[in-house]
């Protein structure tokens, strides 16, 4: 099929998209769409699914594209591609954890222009970032017309393709604190389909030197859900044991057998690859 | 309409579009580069695949009004590339197409992996491809000759040029 | 009897294809990219309803002469498919509803504009009122529930009632040892050829023709269509198949957008272009398979098979199509001996009407099913019987021929034990025990699955097709036109989609002319240079269009010694023909080719009453009977059973294809055909709703195989000659879809220890069998 039409724009700074999607989103008649890398909405668009009157292009913006590294945090800009993180052209944070995410992602055609920021607005339950930012306790910088504002990252996503985003508000950056040295992280992801998405996704991480440890369940039809008692348990260092705790954390959720056998099995293998 | 500009091949290129003109039909309608295919328009497939500023993407999720300044390459556009050429022998002499339609979106790609140095071996190379889709060959003979122009190219080997036998797959 | 070719271009070469130079640059020409000046799109509005009663259509107001309904065109044009079998009931099948929709994706107006996207604004706001009916989906439903009829004129929902018999199956049921029973449904499937369906249609004023550019295999026989449809002549239309991205049989029918392009470009006076989306072809292209069989195996104390029963309900979708009466009844039921000598078979096929797309051919048509059905029972019977499944088939193999089946089949020549044989060596089935002790330590299973296949292809003897109830012959047609200067052009009514004809076809002509392959151009895809020919589909371009090839050459031969025997002033039976040149036998005395070839044209040594100048012939060849490929093909598994992961380890095929004249491109049928098996068994499957909506209907929802689904394939052959034509070809195009879905499924049931397995055996559905396993066996 053929996208419906559309008007077409390219703002020149982040502050002239921020108004030019404010007024849109202020004026009722208006649908206005934010287009970063376009591998999720344009196919929307090509089967009509998705048809907003306005297109908003925020793809080169360097304000988007700005990457900065402190002693421990790194801020990416939203507009950062997935290849980019893949190939190691921006700093990483995570000891690795990124870039392997980055390169099991959808197909390379995808990664040279699907962002993160665009990951994260679209919240599709079953994408790798909502999940994996979430375990490194990453946090959403969002610019609006009010100014700017900062979301933890595991509550930025509120249910399927909903976030805390504000519908005249932009994803700036993502700050991700840097893990340590010693930090190890697991990684675990089911697809049916080769790089499509996921249908479940689990991301371990323990990092001793600063006390912290986080097991995310992601592809779980919501939200990302963190594990508390795997991630206490890990934390303590006891991972070992871990199936009893995952299957306590996944108790009363609304997954049939197959799911939560999957999701189980995800969570113990990322817990494993963070202790071996 | 919009005026756009952008290098299509290797050559500027202006031109009024509409902003729902996809980059796969501004190629294929207005430049006459009919070799970019159009197998699904939701990027699935991985027919459309072409270069934008050297790297792979999609034609039909790219607005061509969204491509203005880039440099655009398609298959129509390798005459001289090294790699392509041991590339198009590989998949002549190991029979790696047979209806020819997802060949050119596949051969972009098996250019970008042997250039990203993805072609150690056979899993990591039908990794690489799990975006293109094939219907007619099964992959065993696109994978070998990808593996087999791989292997020319880090040689340094000349490729047989004038074979017009098959070489069978070890 | 041809071996490999000596000289590297004839038969049994693997020699490199012409075709690619112009793929691999992007240079290929698919109608999509055939540009003709004030072209206009044609976008469909489809029907959203699977069953529903049009009460109103409601144009927008700038619709006048750019959108057409039933209304529009003549009032006779309906397509009424020729059945191929005795018995079955037409169905009339508009090419834009009338007064009924009959399934999501039914055409009902067209709308033209300058660009697609246009016709698909267009279309949107076209406006139809629906009065929505109950819609049936399930085949097995619409046999035993009717709430509402597809075809109103009819009493029920069945297309035919089709029985073939032989043999009294109650007194063998009553007797046997052991009768294995089991119901298997084969998955509806959709082709997918990745060029979707594409129609360019406009007026040639000066030859007076319709111009069709169609991506099709048959091009003459969506002329005849055509013709009859709109109620025009034959010769006022050209049909042009140019390259073809694929077909695999869904591109043998005719279809309503051909029907309604040729006519809105008549109407509109301008070239007319649709080109699918891939939705509108998961919603518009014939569907494939969607079987449901209950099937009964009974075995003698011996282990030999008795008899084979087999009660097969079929969807036909919503109208018939146009080869579809012909899939679930001869090419299905005629195939249930197997490899096997089985003295009593009986099956009964009801073909039903569903809401849903029409059903008809798809890579295997019939075979494929029928394979699963019998390779299915075996592997289950040897397991009742503890019997090793390779033992148990070998037993049953039929060893002598030719063998006549007691389904219509007779078998010409085959050797099934030596296929077996060379499977098993090839796939190392000795090692397999301890590859699987390697992968249980690693917590997987592992598991072994043979299929032992055999099929009807080489379509087909007209009067043996015709007295079952075929309208159509199946025969094919060549001419062989040599120039003056030696070259030659063969026309030929096959038609190549991917398979290389104009390289197979050419080696041919240049081992039995003596002539360079560049010397020789191969024609096909326009009925404007050839006159008539059936296309290509079930495995005939080889065996059928080759075999016509083959006869021309002989008359081409033949006047070319009657030509020499002028020139070189010698009798005519002393002419020796050999390695392109004419010798007069037993002298030095001889003529080169191209000499003969011009002397034919400028007539110098020889009076118009001795002989007619020129060389050019022409034949058609109608098979004698079907030819019969079978072999073997093994499949390796290995499991995750924690989360039903399925790999592919390794995948072995043996086929003999008779005489095969480029092993290279032998071997990529194959390779293609075993990869859409594997989809048919573990990932593809064509999902509708109660209600009657194609949930899988776009690209990530319908799972297709990707290069990191499969492993590389090890494909051998074995050679029995077949005696049915003259190069002993069998046919391979179907061979590897044929096989291969029962290889899976039996190598994953024999992982897991259980037969409880549907396809697509999908990871949740391989887990859930495993889980099922552990817990019966907990209980036992």
């Amino acid at each position: 099929m053929k996208a419906a039409a559309f008007e077409y724009v390219r703002p020149k700074s982040l502050a002239e998209a921020v108004g030019i999607l404010s007024e849109a989103t202020g004026d009722a008649q208006v649908d206005a769409q934010v287009m970063a890398g376009g591998q999720s909405l344009v196919a929307m668009m090509n089967l009509r699914v998705a048809a907003p009157d306005l297109l908003i292009d925020i793809a080169r913006l360097d304000e988007l594209r700005a990457v900065s590294e402190t002693s421990d945090h790194v801020v990416l800009g939203a507009c950062v591609t997935h290849a980019a993180i893949e190939d190691g052209l921006v700093p990483d944070p995570s000891r690795g954890l990124m870039p392997d995410v980055a390169s099991n992602l959808a197909y390379r055609a995808v990664r040279t222009r699907g962002t993160l920021g665009g990951s994260l607005a679209l919240s599709d339950p079953a994408a790798d970032w909502p999940t994996v930012m979430a375990a490194l306790a990453a946090q959403v910088i969002l610019r609006g017309p009010g100014g700017e504002r900062s979301v933890d990252a595991v509550d930025f996503a509120t249910g399927v393709y909903e976030t805390v985003r504000g519908a005249d508000e932009i994803i700036e950056s993502v700050h991700i604190p840097k893990l340590s040295p010693r930090a190890r992280w697991g990684y675990a992801k089911f697809c049916r389909k080769s790089g499509e998405f996921a249908n479940s996704i689990a991301a371990a991480v323990r990092d001793p030197d600063r006390d912290y440890a986080r097991v995310v369940l992601g592809a779980v039809n919501g939200p990302p859900i963190v594990l508390q008692r795997t991630s206490s348990l890990l934390r303590a260092g006891n991972g070992g044991d871990c199936q009893q705790a995952i299957a306590e954390d996944l108790r009363g959720l609304d997954f049939d057998d197959f799911q939560a056998s999957l999701h189980a099995a995800m969570a113990s293998r990322s817990v494993r690859q963070v202790l071996t | 309409m919009t005026r756009i500009r952008l290098r299509v091949n290797g050559k500027a290129v202006v031109e009024e579009v509409p902003p729902r003109l996809s980059l796969a039909d501004f190629l294929r309608e207005r430049r006459n580069l009919t070799g970019t295919h159009l197998g699904c328009e939701h990027g699935v497939c991985g027919a459309c695949t072409i270069l934008v500023d050297g790297e792979p993407a999609r034609s039909c999720l790219a607005f061509a009004v969204a491509c203005d300044e880039r440099d655009i390459r398609t298959i129509e556009g390798f005459a001289d590339d090294r790699v392509m050429t041991v590339l198009r022998q590989a998949f002549h002499q190991h029979h790696g197409l047979q209806c020819g339609f997802c060949t050119p979106g596949m051969l972009i790609t098996a250019r970008d992996l042997i250039s990203r140095n993805r072609a150690g071996s056979e899993k990591e190379i039908r990794k690489e491809l799990a975006g293109n889709i094939c219907r007619c060959t099964g992959y065993t003979n696109i994978v070998a000759a990808i593996s087999a122009a791989a292997a020319a190219l880090a040689g340094g080997e000349e490729t047989d040029a004038g074979a017009t036998q098959h070489k069978a797959t070890a | 009897m041809h071996g490999p070719s000596d000289t590297g271009f004839g038969v049994g070469a693997s020699l490199l294809r012409k075709e690619d130079a112009r793929h691999l640059h992007g240079r290929g020409q698919f109608v999509s990219d055939v540009k003709l000046a004030n072209t206009h799109d044609v976008a469909f509005v489809r029907s959203p309803h699977a069953h529903a009663r049009i009460k109103g259509i409601v144009l927008p107001p700038d619709a006048d002469g750019r959108v057409f309904t039933a209304r529009d065109l003549p009032r006779l044009a309906e397509m009424r498919a020729v059945p191929q079998v005795n018995g079955f009931k037409v169905s009339g099948y508009p090419p834009l509803a009338t007064q009924k929709v009959r399934y999501v994706g039914d055409a009902i107006a067209a709308c033209i504009a300058p660009t697609r996207a246009e016709a698909e604004d267009l279309a949107s706001s076209v406006s139809v009122d629906f009065e929505v009916l109950p819609a049936i989906i399930d085949a097995v439903d619409a046999l035993t529930k009717t709430p509402s009829l597809v075809h109103e004129s009819w009493a029920n929902n069945l297309f035919i009632e089709r029985v073939f018999q032989e043999g009294n199956l109650d007194e063998v049921a009553r007797t046997a040892e052991v009768v294995v029973r089991r119901t298997y449904r084969m998955n509806r499937h959709v082709a997918v050829p990745l060029e979707g369906r594409a129609v360019l249609a406009y007026r040639d004023h000066r030859l007076d023709e319709l111009v069709v550019y169609t991506s099709t295999q048959v091009p003459h026989i969506i002329r005849l269509g055509l013709s009859e449809v709109l109620g025009l002549e034959e010769r006022n239309i050209r049909v042009i198949a140019p390259d073809v991205g694929g077909g695999f049989g869904s591109k043998i029918f005719i279809y309503p957008e051909e029907v309604v392009c040729l006519w809105a470009s008549k109407k509109v006076r301008r070239p007319v272009k649709w080109v699918s989306d891939r939705t509108e072809a998961f919603l518009a292209d014939a569907h494939g398979r969607d079987h449901v069989t209950d099937a009964e195996m009974a075995f003698d104390a011996d282990h030999r098979i008795t008899a084979i029963k087999a009660k097969t309900v079929a969807n036909l979708g919503a109208y018939m199509s146009t080869f579809s009466s012909s899939v679930p009844t001869y090419l299905y039921a005629t195939l249930l001996s197997g490899q096997y000598d089985v003295p009593q078979i009986y099956c009964e096929v009801d073909a039903v009407y569903t809401n849903t797309v029409p059903v008809d051919a798809y890579r295997g048509a019939g075979r494929p099913e029928a394979t699963f059905v019998v390779e299915r029972l075996v592997e289950v019977a040897a397991r009742e019987l503890g019997v090793d499944p390779a033992e148990l088939r070998r037993k049953n193999f039929i060893k002598q021929f030719p063998h006549q089946t007691p389904v219509i089949m007779n078998y010409d020549a085959g050797d099934y034990l030596a296929s077996l044989k060379k499977a098993l060596e090839l796939a190392d089935h000795k090692g397999f025990a301890k590859r699987k002790r390697e992968s249980e330590r690693h917590g997987k299973l592992r598991g072994i699955g043979l299929s032992t296949y055999i099929e009807a292809c080489g379509i087909a003897p007209s009067q043996a097709v015709g007295s079952l109830g075929a309208g159509v012959g199946l025969w094919e047609s060549a001419e062989v036109r040599v120039n003056p200067t030696g070259s030659v052009e063969v026309l030929t009514g096959s038609h190549s989609h991917g398979q290389g004809h104009e390289t197979t076809f050419a080696q041919l002509v240049s081992e039995r002319l003596g002539i360079p392959i560049e010397n020789i151009a191969i024609v096909h895809g326009d009925t404007d240079k050839v006159q008539f020919g059936m296309g290509s589909y079930g495995s005939r371009s080889g065996a059928v269009g080759m075999s016509a090839i083959v006869k021309a050459l002989d008359k081409v031969e033949a006047k070319a010694k009657k030509v020499a025997s002028h020139l070189l002033e010698a009798a005519e039976s002393d002419i020796v023909f050999k390695d392109g040149k004419f010798t007069v036998a037993g002298t030095d005395k001889s003529a080169a080719w191209g000499e003969v070839s011009l002397h034919a044209y400028i007539a110098h040594k020889f009076t118009g009453a001795q002989l007619e100048p020129g060389l050019k012939e022409g034949a058609f060849y109608d098979p004698t009977n079907f030819t019969f490929p079978a072999g073997c093909h093994v499949c390796e598994v290995e499991i995750d059973p924690e989360t039903g992961i399925t790999s592919i380890a390794h995948w072995t095929a043996v086929d003999d294809f008779g005489t095969v004249v480029n092993p290279m491109i032998v071997e990529g049928q194959v390779h293609g055909g075993i990869a859409q098996g594997i989809g048919q068994a573990m990932l593809e499957n064509a999902i509708y709703s109660g209600d009657g909506q194609l949930v899988t209907s776009s690209l990530m929802d319908y799972t297709m195989p990707r290069a990191n689904d499969l492993p590389s394939f090890t494909v051998g052959t074995t050679m029995t000659f077949c005696p049915g034509n003259p190069l002993g070809i069998k046919g391979c195009g179907e061979a590897g879809a044929i096989a291969s879905p029962a290889a899976v499924i039996n190598a994953i049931t024999d992982a897991i220890g259980s037969e409880e397995l549907a396809m697509p055996a999908t990871p949740q559905a391989v887990w859930a069998a495993i889980e099922k396993h552990k817990l019966s066996h907990k209980a036992a």
